[in-house]
């Protein structure tokens, strides 16, 4: 069947209830038929009968902690780093040389190994 | 002593037998409907690993929720709400992540599909397309095209299992019409 006709077969399928026909040409043209792979049914049961309910609560907690954990973690380490790099500031520990690498103490090691 | 026939027990049955601690009758639950929930999350998500970690969850939620379900819907669309719900909530899971790294206002990638680009593999058919047209919707038109084209659902039916009026599944239905109209106007 032309690609047209098929289009129009889809696009039928959303406004009105197809024929037995159509429905067959449409399953088989157009749609996948998805499956689960092998044991699908085995791993269910498994799961229900060995606990894995708990499992899958937990797992259903740890997405929702996934969720938060990036939501706070990334403002929350920019905001400890703007932090320490503000009282190292504040404190004279650290200066904008030093972040540029031309401390004096650097350029001293650095004649003296020159110098060697 | 006779023993239960199981393949061809109704479905409140099964429910019930599951309910006393059968777990023999949750398996033919799962073997009757494992197909349906396939179609609906891996239409939903893509033919990825989550999916069928979410067609697992799936069958988990109906077996805790058995106790509240009471016969005045069909067990597959109880089941089919359950999957639809779980596929969507696994969206938004994944979109709220996304979010994180990408603007928020950029949209989801609603483009046409490029035929020439995807020509060059030289595998992908028409129902390719079709497909990923699908996948391209937004997830509330989605599900709305998913049962009604691919589960055969009537709109009164969609509406039931979506819990939504029937106006509003009328209204998904003919923007998502004219969303997959725009994605396969290219293909001939």
């Amino acid at each position: 069947m032309k690609p047209e006709k098929l289009k129009d077969l889809l696009f039928r399928s959303l406004s009105s209830d197809l024929g037995d026909d159509d429905r067959e040409v449409l399953e088989k043209e157009l749609l996948i038929d998805h499956k689960f792979s092998e044991g699908f049914r085995d791993r269910v049961m498994r799961g229900i009968t060995s606990g894995r309910m708990l499992l899958n609560g937990k797992r259903e907690m740890l997405r929702s902690f996934d969720s938060i954990f990036m939501k706070v973690a990334i403002p929350g380490a920019a905001a400890i780093v703007v932090l320490v790099l503000s009282l190292l500031f504040s404190q004279g520990s650290l200066s904008y040389d030093t972040l540029l690498g031309i401390d004096s103490k650097v350029d001293g090691v650095l004649v003296s190994l020159m110098s060697e | 002593m006779v023993k239960y026939d199981y393949i061809h027990a109704d479905d409140l049955d099964l429910v019930k037998r599951t309910l006393d601690g059968d777990n023999k009758a949750f398996s033919e639950i799962i073997r009757r409907y494992e197909n349906m929930v396939a179609r609906t999350v891996k239409s939903m998500l893509g033919d990825i690993q989550q999916a069928e970690d979410i067609g697992q969850d799936t069958f988990i939620r109906l077996y805790k929720s058995l106790k509240d379900f009471r016969g005045d819907s069909k067990l597959s669309t109880y089941l089919q709400r359950i999957a639809i719900n779980q596929s969507l909530n696994e969206i938004r899971r994944k979109k709220r992540f996304l979010s994180l790294f990408y603007q928020s206002d950029q949209k989801e990638d609603m483009t046409e599909i490029d035929l020439e680009a995807d020509n060059e593999e030289g595998t992908r058919d028409i129902k390719d397309y079709v497909n990923m047209a699908i996948s391209k919707l937004e997830p509330d038109f989605r599900s709305v095209v998913i049962l009604r084209t691919i589960h055969g659902y009537s709109t009164k039916e969609t509406a039931e299992i979506l819990e939504v009026p029937i106006g509003t599944v009328l209204s998904r239905l003919s923007r998502a019409k004219e969303q997959l109209k725009e994605l396969l106007k290219d293909l001939e």
